[in-house]
């Protein structure tokens, strides 16, 4: 707040009308400034308009359907299988991925390297519908940058992630270089990777992972998945630990990330 | 339902999850999806990242439920959890009012405007507060929170809470157009501090 009356700024004439609302005086400097008063009371009945404003806003509409985040059975929230010449993702609510869908149902997924590049193979228990997602040499960049990544630092890595962290990018005939830390030993195999990237995107889910980089997470040693989202703009950003595979992921982090432009 | 008789249903929902009880994290969602949502939809302004901040705090709340540490309402824990994730989306500037606000405050006000507009501009209004501003009047005013309430949540005093709403309320007056010198020639300057009051 300002000492100076002829210059009371918009703050110090709210919390002027905040205290008066407990039954306290109106500070003194206020008393004393010739021009504070008349716009006290006019930002008092400014209020009363903007009261109600915020009383004239429509109602919320009824909350979105969500996924159960619960490892179960629900068949009812299976989603829709697609199609085989489908290429559009359809999780649960239409964007949502494999990870908060029920578990159950799922066998052992396959991963297979073919010509360089690396075949995420989605076993089922009918294996004529299994779907897979084949990531090309030239789309998914490894790295083991080492990047020590948090809730507020991970959406701003993200267009680097996609170029490839700067220890190290590869193509993809899977991680060229152990992790610095032992504790992300399988998810630099070959077959552990693809076991995880499998299990994130799910049985008919397409889509084919953009970057993954071996670091840490809030310390912890964690896998950074970089996915195309079903909306353009966006990305789905999986930070999972060590023991994910296609059974459980070991979702640490999520974040719905804007797709970098240009 | 008491509020006391409503925590012990939500303590009770919380530990049969941790003891791997299925569906009794959903179900203890269920009983708030409505408030925790309109917190998130009234912060955001934006139905599609309200609906992610939202999933993401539940995946936060299920995942951190073993670290709840009871010293305050399930409800508010959630709600917390929530207010949070709709403040790193708005802090990170990922969210953008939908329409945006005009240059200039509206010089007769919004009263001339249909009800639509008026809440269009409204909403727009609420996405350029501070942060910390916009969570507090969103949980006072728009979500029924009583101002302790909406303290726990936000892990201020109450008169912290009572002056960020105070502030942010006189931001709006001025985006809606409501406030003006007495004179009439230019608005009451807003203020450069942009955080809420320590009161």
């Amino acid at each position: 707040m300002t000492s100076t009356h002829s210059h009371a700024d918009l703050d110090a004439l709210a919390d002027a009308l905040a205290a008066a609302s407990d039954g306290d005086p109106v500070p003194e400097d206020l008393l004393a400034c010739a021009t504070c008063g008349p716009q006290l009371d006019a930002l008092r009945n400014a209020l009363t308009a903007v009261a109600d404003d915020l009383a004239s806003l429509p109602p919320v509409p009824p909350a979105p359907a969500v996924p159960s985040l619960e490892p179960s059975l629900e068949p009812s929230l299976e989603p829709p299988k697609p199609s085989v010449s489908s290429t559009t993702v359809v999780p649960l609510d239409g964007r949502r991925r494999r990870w908060l869908l029920p578990a159950g149902g799922l066998a052992a997924a396959a991963a297979l390297v073919v010509g360089g590049g690396l075949l995420l193979t989605h076993g089922s228990t009918d294996s004529g519908s299994a779907s897979r997602a084949a990531a090309s040499p030239s789309s998914l960049a490894i790295s083991h940058s080492g990047t020590s990544y948090t809730k507020a630092s991970l959406a701003a890595a993200v267009p680097q992630l996609l170029k490839g962290a700067p220890r190290q990018a590869a193509g993809l005939a899977g991680p060229k270089a152990p992790p610095s830390d032992e504790a992300l030993a399988t998810l630099a195999t070959t077959k552990g990777l693809a076991a995880c990237l499998a299990g994130l995107t799910g049985p008919g889910d397409e889509s084919v992972p953009l970057a993954v980089d071996y670091a840490t997470f809030d310390g912890q040693p964690a896998l950074v998945v970089v996915l195309p989202s079903s909306r353009p703009s966006k990305l789905d950003v999986f930070v999972v630990g060590a023991t994910c595979d296609q059974t459980e992921q070991d979702v640490l982090y999520y974040l719905h990330a804007d797709r970098p432009t240009g | 339902m008491t509020d006391a008789e409503g925590d012990a249903a939500d303590r009770a929902l919380l530990q049969a999850h941790l003891a791997g009880e299925p569906h009794a994290f959903d179900d203890l969602l269920g009983r708030h999806r409505q408030r925790l949502w309109a917190v998130a939809y009234r912060t955001l302004g934006d139905p599609e990242e309200a609906a992610d901040a939202v999933q993401d705090a539940s995946l936060s709340a299920y995942r951190g439920a073993a670290g709840f540490r009871g010293d305050a309402q399930v409800s508010t824990w959630l709600h917390r959890i929530v207010v949070n994730a709709c403040l790193d989306r708005a802090r990170r500037a990922a969210v953008r009012p939908t329409v945006p606000l005009p240059e200039q405050p509206i010089a007769d006000g919004v009263d001339a405007l249909g009800r639509r507009e008026t809440a269009v501009l409204v909403q727009a209004a609420l996405a350029e507060l501070p942060a910390e501003q916009r969570a507090a009047v969103v949980l006072v005013d728009l979500t029924g929170f009583s101002v302790e309430d909406a303290a726990a949540v936000l892990e201020v005093p109450p008169g912290t809470v009572k002056s960020r709403c105070f502030r942010a309320r006189a931001r709006l007056a001025v985006s809606l157009g409501h406030l003006r010198n007495p004179d009439g020639a230019e608005p009451v300057p807003p203020a450069a501090d942009q955080g809420g009051g320590t009161s």
